[in-house]
């Protein structure tokens, strides 16, 4: 067996992190540090060198964005730590913000997704290893977005589901798994998808998701 | 004022008679050439300055710049002695033939309101008055009349001590020089004041320092000549030019006090026709910035309910102090009350007599105008107050959101977390699945307490449901100051007053309990002449800031809000009474 993800966790709520920690700890994790604000986080991923940083995005001393100010500076002193950013709200410009330099090793979630914790340790696992994690309702938010001459009324319910799901930042072996098909099938409704929003095709699963998420903004 | 009078008609007689005696002394004298000429000309230039000055001295009783005027009148014509044929005489005249010049730069330097102040300048006149008599001392004691230009009929010098061309070259030329230096000072001193005074005091300068500064230019050029060439030089023409500004001198004064009269009537008589003409406030504002010739002009208005000043926009103003060296005011007022002020021009001051009767003139305008203010001082502090609802309400919703977030919502997220865990323990460890199951138990109790508190800040239940009384009675007892309900409140209040009532009473408690160190505190509400009376007083330690904190200027705009007022008494170390009354 591997050895276990090491993990750092900010949060001004001493009862949410404790259960975070009881809740990583179960999942095979290994906590190395708590923080209750961006300071003390980003002196403790300094110390500790953690895989990942679980980063509340409000904390003291001004309560509004301390967690996302400490998420780019740990991508940015740190490249070695990826940040997974929760939120109590769906605040898209936040999570464009946060993803939108570089999806690799970051993470947006809704805090509420922490009680589901196949979902939750998953996508720990994921920004851990470099990937990215997006909450799906950003990405529906995304996807929802009204737009003039839209590309993607071309593409099938499907297809969406499977743009949806490369939005949050999982691999093709995950899709097949969610959608309970062959990685084979998904491999073609990727395809499809890509040129039917004329994008390039890229293998690494991060520089793909920063394409549909490029496009999906932009669009 | 009968005896200054007669005083003035004397010295007006005097002056007629020593004008004739010089007449006489002309008329009759051997060596002056065009004896009618200069006999006109000096009883011309005598009494127009005896006369402009007693004018002046009438005018102004207790401004000694007419005395002056009429002194140089009298100074004048004891330089026409020079004419006499007697040899004492003549000398005599000689010796004072320039001390009418030093009264006159003594008179300009003294104008417009006869004193001078700068001792620098009373020094420059101690010397100018014995230089005045010693320049033709000199030319007495030691000239050869043969060197002077004059004819040989001139009478002898009665006091010459010899006759050396030397000595009386040097001592010539050393009292010239001094005495240009100093006419170029007052010259300096006279260009420097036109140029310091603001617009409505050039105004009144003009005639006089204009023709004052043209003699004295006239005057130094020839005296430097005169120094350097000697006295042979002294020019006809320069000398005609500069007796014609001296002589100017009086009808520009005279002139610049008529202008300054015909201007105040025609300034104050086209202000009252257009004021009939019913002008807006800036209209009013440049009409009688116009009337009084100062640019800067300010009208301010006085509002009675809140005993301040707002200019036209209903915006607080000030009135400039005192003390202030540029601005000053005079007030405004209608059937003996205050309605405004008029901010002008400190040099106005000295001609009060027309902004006082602008003021009276502008009256009826200024009063209608004020009402304007005072309106619209009352909408800018609506505005103000709503602004302050809104950004009061807008606070509110962030420490409702701040509150929700970081209880009762961050307790929920850990609690669904918790059960989760339990679910995950049921079968492997069914003893600590019910461990945090139990924790869960409490933690939900505690979100639904925090809920409820919060609910109740946005609006008590209980008020709705059971009126003001109930409400202030839960209030009461949650309080942990022991409180005392005076009385039982109206009933039938609007709901907006109730709510208004209950959050005074609210606020007034917590600042109770974090503050006042009371150990009692009284409630009552009431109702008198179609008001609701809320009364909050403690036994505390007083010394409240009605700025600290947001909670009391809340309180107030939203009392406002509803037409009320918000009171707090607090003096040092006997406690507090906070005492809010709305209109029902």
């Amino acid at each position: 067996m591997n050895a276990p993800i090491r993990v750092v966790i900010a949060d001004d709520s001493v009862l949410l992190r404790e259960g975070l920690v009881r809740l990583l700890d179960d999942s095979g994790f290994e906590v190395v540090g708590q923080a209750g604000d961006g300071e003390d986080l980003l002196r403790k991923v300094g110390a500790h060198k953690p895989d990942v940083a679980v980063v509340d995005v409000r904390m003291p001393p001004t309560h509004t964005d301390e967690g996302l100010r400490a998420a780019h500076a740990i991508r940015k002193q740190h490249p070695g730590t990826g940040v997974l950013v929760l939120s109590q709200y769906v605040e898209e410009a936040y999570a464009l913000e946060l993803l939108s330099q570089s999806t690799e090793s970051t993470g947006y979630l809704l805090k509420d997704r922490v009680a589901d914790v196949d979902s939750f340790t998953d996508a720990v696992r994921r920004v851990a290893n470099g990937g990215s994690a997006l909450d799906p309702e950003v990405v529906a938010l995304l996807l929802g977005r009204r737009r003039r001459e839209d590309p993607l009324q071309s593409i099938t319910p499907r297809e969406r589901e499977v743009l949806g799901l490369m939005a949050e930042g999982r691999s093709n072996n995950a899709i097949a798994e969610v959608l309970v098909v062959t990685e084979r099938a998904v491999e073609k409704h990727v395809t499809s998808i890509f040129s039917k929003l004329d994008l390039t095709p890229t293998v690494e699963d991060h520089r793909r998701v920063l394409a549909v998420l490029a496009y999906l903004r932009a669009a | 004022m009968s005896g200054l009078r007669r005083a003035l008609g004397l010295v007006a007689i005097e002056g007629i008679v020593v004008g004739i005696v010089a007449l006489a002394i002309v008329l009759s004298s051997d060596h002056v050439g065009n004896r009618g000429v200069t006999a006109t000309l000096a009883l011309f230039i005598g009494w127009s300055f005896i006369g402009a000055g007693l004018f002046a001295w009438w005018r102004r009783p207790d401004n000694r710049f007419g005395v002056l005027m009429t002194a140089v009148g009298f100074a004048y014509f004891l330089s026409v002695l020079t004419a006499s044929d007697s040899s004492l005489l003549y000398t005599l005249g000689v010796l004072f033939s320039s001390l009418y010049v030093a009264v006159f730069v003594h008179m300009l330097l003294a104008y417009p309101d006869g004193r001078i102040d700068s001792p620098q300048l009373r020094k420059v006149l101690a010397v100018g008055y014995p230089l005045s008599i010693v320049g033709p001392g000199i030319t007495m004691l030691f000239a050869d009349p043969s060197q002077l230009g004059g004819g040989d009929d001139e009478p002898e010098s009665a006091i010459r001590l010899g006759t050396d061309p030397v000595v009386f070259d040097i001592l010539d030329a050393a009292t010239s020089a001094l005495a240009v230096v100093i006419v170029g000072y007052v010259l300096y001193v006279l260009v420097w004041r036109w140029q310091a005074a603001r617009q409505p005091q050039r105004r009144a300068m003009a005639p006089v320092l204009w023709s004052g500064i043209c003699l004295l230019v006239v005057l130094a050029g020839q005296l430097t000549t005169e120094a350097v060439n000697g006295p042979d030089s002294l020019s006809g023409v320069t000398g005609v030019l500069g007796l014609l500004f001296f002589a100017l001198t009086p009808f520009g004064f005279v002139f610049g006090l008529l202008r300054s009269r015909v201007v105040q009537a025609g300034a104050v008589s086209e202000l009252l026709h257009k004021l009939g003409d019913a002008p807006d406030s800036t209209g009013l504002r440049d009409l009688l910035s116009r009337a009084l010739g100062d640019r800067s002009l300010q009208v301010v208005y006085w509002l009675e309910d809140s005993s301040r000043w707002v200019d036209s926009a209903g915006q607080p103003a000030e009135l400039p102090p005192d003390d202030d060296p540029a601005r000053a005011w005079a007030p405004v007022e209608r059937e003996g009350r205050r309605v405004g002020a008029i901010i002008h021009d400190r040099s106005l001051c000295e001609d009060d007599e027309l902004v006082r009767s602008v003021a009276v003139a502008a009256g009826l305008s200024i009063e209608n105008e004020r009402l304007q203010a005072q309106l619209r001082a009352r909408v800018e502090e609506l505005r103000r107050s709503r602004a302050r609802i809104v950004e009061a309400g807008t606070a509110e919703r962030r420490r409702l959101e701040r509150n929700l977030h970081d209880g009762a919502q961050q307790r929920l997220v850990a609690l669904s977390l918790t059960m989760r865990l339990a679910q995950g323990r049921l079968r492997k460890d069914p003893e600590g699945a019910e461990g945090l199951l139990a924790g869960a138990q409490d933690e939900l109790g505690r979100a639904l307490e925090e809920l409820r508190e919060l609910a109740r800040g946005i609006h008590p239940a209980v008020l709705s449901d059971r009126g003001l009384k109930a409400a202030l009675e839960a209030l009461a007892g949650r309080s942990p100051v022991p409180v005392d309900l005076d009385g039982t409140p109206p009933d039938q209040l609007p709901p907006s007053v109730e709510a208004a009532a209950y959050f005074v009473v609210a606020e007034a408690l917590t600042n109770v309990v974090k503050y006042a160190h009371a150990s009692q505190a009284r409630v009552s509400v009431s109702r008198s002449n179609g008001h609701a009376i809320v009364e909050i007083a403690d036994d505390g330690v007083g010394g409240a800031d009605p700025d600290r904190g947001s909670g009391l200027r809340g309180l107030a705009d939203r009392i406002s809000a509803l037409d009320g007022t918000l009171e707090l008494s607090s003096p040092e170390g006997a406690g507090t009474l906070l005492r809010a009354e709305i209109p029902v």
